[in-house]
């Protein structure tokens, strides 16, 4: 009982907090990840853009990351409140489109500039990154110049990691290797753990020890270093650039068959990839958009280094090898 | 009594069972005999163990002497404060007490600038089973003081004077009057503690050093976030349990049947005046302990302090962070405190008439620290789902979690001192027919207080740093002070994230004194 008041005074308390829902206005629901709605990312700017535009109001969901989009589609199936999922990768999009609950996006995808051809007829594309090595260029100036390096035998200069089994990044850099390695995956992963400092569980705990000093070297982004140039003026933190290419990653939204708010949901696909957005997502996001900005993209932006190669696996090849591959590489680096 | 403890006592079997009942009902392809034949998951179970044996061994070897060295030390000044400070890893959320341990004790901390200052070459290197079981230790140390010390508390003012006037030795003293105690408490503190290490997840993967070093609940994680097998994460789940329920089995039969004193009070005595041979061991193991535990707390002021000045602050997310920590951490408190309270009373009543029976109803209010959070967590999401939605849910959820996995620490508080006041004054209440309600509201209430305050407290500064209940129940208007840290840490703001870290450092102190102090009134220590 007493329990039951708490609740109900505690979710007084959150929603008189949250932003004030007016009763006759549709209402969109999206599930995202946490970051994409912190007070720092994307969401709190991009909510008043298109509330403006549609006359309704976002209720967002959120979860901790991409993979945990998927698992709750998959727990809710049919019955799911979502009208919008945004913040799936391309690793992740043929499970998601397996499990029949995504309808077409039906979006003017012919503006994008993406590094790689879209002929996705589910997933509307939002912004991208390449994962990368970024080191401390105070530190180590001398950074590997390859994968190949990185995962030569010997010792060299410590990384930290994520584990692919809790997060993108580990599993970007899990696919990066298979894709550059092939069958010779499993001994580059040997090679590697002889140089990681630690395995974390996601990418802010790896980020947070880089910082600390405790390694040279975490996996990240090529587009991490615009982060330090612009809030915090400095240089110091570099991506390497690899010979092999980058590993791609995509970000990417869609929605749902079961949406009660198709048409809504249609609008917000649309407004994703719009001029409006997108100048909002290099410095909430701190990854590329995806289409062309111009003069609109920061300075910082413009000043970073494309990969050479944009690396990218089919996502059905991800869904079928996923777990062996994870097997490979828990045998290979898990000894 | 009996009647409401059994009602909790299934209330929690069923809270549990019916989590897991909910997984197996999923869909999913448990390959349950590739499962069980896997080399990794073999693997696991042996750093499991291994990793979690030796953190326990550690926790009680040092534990041991530092809690004697409390109670036996009862008068110095600050000792309150220190007490209450060494408590806080206790509740330190992991992702904080990660980085605290890493600026003392990592690659670029203190310990290695201190080391290179004085030009040895050599560095510490934490990562792996030596992190992990560092971690471990300084989160369970204070645990293993904290359970042990009503330990020589309940030991009785006048045995202590009989023992001086016996002229008994310092030997004689510790193998006659502190080891049949500690046969009493130590077998539940390592099993606690045992369990606790079993189920770390977040600081095993950060400072185990790779795949190698992972705990179950990295499995039961994987198979609910990646394989999307929730039959699956349900069997490891019950692997984990039946690895605890074996675990807690053993402590039971360790556990010896020493006669409690009765004297009228133990604990607050200097044992010897003046200073002596002991006496320096026990400021050695004090100063030790303090520098130890304190030292990753004090990095964490520091740098919150930093943070503080540079970092550019929304004081009102802060507050509404803070203010949605407390809200859903309190009523947590205190329905853990409603469920324990009636398990530990009938435990105590059971204890001589009946052992087996005290013996069950101890293992069940242990029962939610022996499940993977995960699994619970995910089993409950699934059955909320079907009654309740939106931001209702996600508080009834993060509340329910955040409940039953109190209750054991509740439990482990209350019971020492409800077993001295069963055993003090249970002839005199039938002797003058003191029951009920009278007799709680004048005999039991006064002298469980104390201990009702710290149990309540503990619980609530523990659900202060709940992540797995918010990040499970995810609704964007309920985000709490770690979820925030969290955000933080999500978007490069490392300044803001060591300011939050020192704003949720404080609001844990401040809710855990303040609670113990409103529960537990003047005498709460």
């Amino acid at each position: 009982m007493i329990l039951r008041r708490w609740a109900l005074l505690a979710a007084v308390i959150a929603t008189s907090a949250a932003a004030p829902a007016s009763a006759d206005k549709p209402t969109l629901t999206i599930y995202t990840y946490s970051s994409f709605v912190s007070e720092w990312g994307p969401g709190p700017a991009l909510q008043p853009l298109f509330e403006a535009q549609c006359g309704c109001s976002i209720n967002w969901v959120s979860l901790e990351d991409g993979a945990a989009l998927l698992s709750r589609l998959k727990l809710e199936g049919v019955q799911t409140e979502a009208d919008i999922v945004l913040g799936l990768d391309t690793n992740l999009t043929a499970e998601t489109a397996a499990t029949g609950l995504i309808a077409p996006h039906e979006a003017d995808l012919s503006a994008l500039t993406l590094p790689i051809a879209w002929d996705d007829a589910n997933f509307v594309p939002y912004d991208y990154g390449y994962f990368a090595v970024v080191y401390d260029s105070q530190i180590l100036p001398n950074p590997p110049q390859s994968l190949a390096e990185l995962t030569a035998p010997g010792d060299g200069p410590k990384i930290i990691l994520m584990d692919p089994r809790t997060s993108t990044p580990g599993l970007g850099l899990l696919l990066w290797v298979k894709q550059v390695a092939g069958d010779g995956a499993a001994e580059a992963w040997t090679n590697l753990a002889k140089k990681t400092l630690t395995v974390t569980k996601g990418w802010s705990e790896a980020y947070g020890l880089f910082l600390k000093g405790e390694a040279p070297m975490v996996l990240s982004y090529t587009t991490s270093p615009a982060y330090h140039v612009m809030m915090e003026s400095t240089d110091r933190y570099k991506a390497a650039e690899f010979a092999e290419g980058n590993y791609l990653q995509v970000e990417v939204a869609a929605r749902l068959k079961t949406s009660d708010q198709p048409e809504l949901a249609k609008l917000f696909l649309a407004f994703l990839t719009s001029r409006a957005a997108q100048e909002k997502l290099p410095t909430t996001n701190w990854m590329y958009p995806v289409i062309d900005l111009g003069d609109a993209l920061p300075q910082a932006f413009r000043d970073l280094k494309v990969p050479a190669k944009a690396l990218l696996m089919p996502s059905d090849q991800v869904a079928a090898n996923r777990s062996a591959w994870i097997e490979e590489w828990l045998n290979s680096a898990g000894q | 009594m009996r009647i409401a403890s059994l009602f909790v006592a299934a209330l929690l079997i069923a809270g549990i069972g019916a989590a897991l009942l909910m997984l197996f009902t999923q869909a999913g392809g448990a390959d349950i005999a590739g499962l069980l034949r896997s080399v990794y998951l073999r693997r696991v179970l042996e750093f499991t163990l291994l990793q979690a044996g030796l953190s326990t061994a550690i926790s009680i070897a040092l534990g041991v002497p530092v809690a004697r060295a409390f109670a036996a030390e009862s008068t110095f000044p600050g000792r309150r404060l220190l007490l209450g400070l060494m408590s806080l890893p206790i509740v330190l959320p992991s992702l904080v007490a990660v980085f605290g341990i890493v600026a003392i004790y990592g690659q670029n901390g203190v310990l290695a600038s201190l080391l290179r200052g004085l030009g040895v070459a050599a560095r510490p290197d934490i990562y792996g089973l030596g992190g992990v079981v560092l971690a471990h230790v300084f989160f369970n140390l204070p645990l293993a003081v904290r359970l042990l010390l009503p330990g020589w508390q309940s030991i009785p003012l006048e045995t202590w004077r009989l023992a001086a006037q016996l002229g008994m030795s310092g030997w004689a003293r510790f193998r006659l009057i502190e080891a049949p105690m500690l046969r009493r408490y130590l077998p539940q503190a390592a099993a606690a503690i045992f369990l606790l290490c079993v189920g770390s997840f977040a600081i095993v993967l950060a400072l185990g050093g790779g795949p190698g070093a992972a705990t179950f609940e990295v499995a039961v994680f994987e198979a609910i976030r990646f394989e999307f097998d929730p039959p699956r994460a349900a069997l490891l789940a019950l692997c984990g349990l039946a690895l605890n329920l074996a675990c807690l089995a053993l402590a039971q039969q360790a556990v010896g049947e020493a006669a409690l004193g009765t004297g009228w009070r133990g604990g607050a005595q200097v044992w010897s005046a003046g200073w002596s041979r002991g006496r320096v061991v026990n400021g050695v193991f004090l100063l030790a302990a303090a520098v130890f535990v304190l030292a990753p707390v004090l990095a964490t002021v520091t740098d919150g302090i930093a943070g503080l000045i540079r970092a550019h602050l929304n004081w009102a997310a802060l507050a509404r962070a803070a203010g949605i920590s407390l809200a859903l951490a309190v009523p947590a408190a205190f329905a853990a405190l409603a469920l324990a309270l009636p398990l530990v009373l009938a435990e105590a009543a059971a204890r001589a008439p009946d052992p087996r029976r005290a013996g069950w109803l101890r293992i069940v209010s242990a029962l939610p620290i022996a499940v993977s959070p995960m699994a619970l967590g995910l089993g409950w999401f699934l059955i909320l789902r079907l009654a309740v939605e939106g931001l209702p849910r996600a508080v009834i959820g993060v509340i329910l979690l955040n409940t039953l996995m109190a209750v054991p620490f509740v439990a482990a508080i209350l019971r020492p001192a409800v077993e001295r006041a069963h055993h003090r004054h249970e002839r005199l209440c039938r002797a003058l027919g003191i029951a009920g309600w009278r007799r709680w509201r004048l005999i039991d209430w006064p002298v469980l207080r104390p201990g009702i305050g710290m149990a309540a407290a503990l619980a609530a500064a523990m659900a202060l740093g709940d992540l797995v209940g918010i990040g499970l129940f995810g609704d964007a208007r309920l985000r709490n002070l770690t979820l925030l840290l969290y955000d933080q840490l999500g978007a490069y703001r490392m300044e803001g994230a060591a300011a939050t870290a020192l704003l949720l450092l404080l609001l844990v102190f401040v809710t855990y004194q303040g609670i113990e102090r409103m529960v537990g009134g003047r005498a709460a220590a």
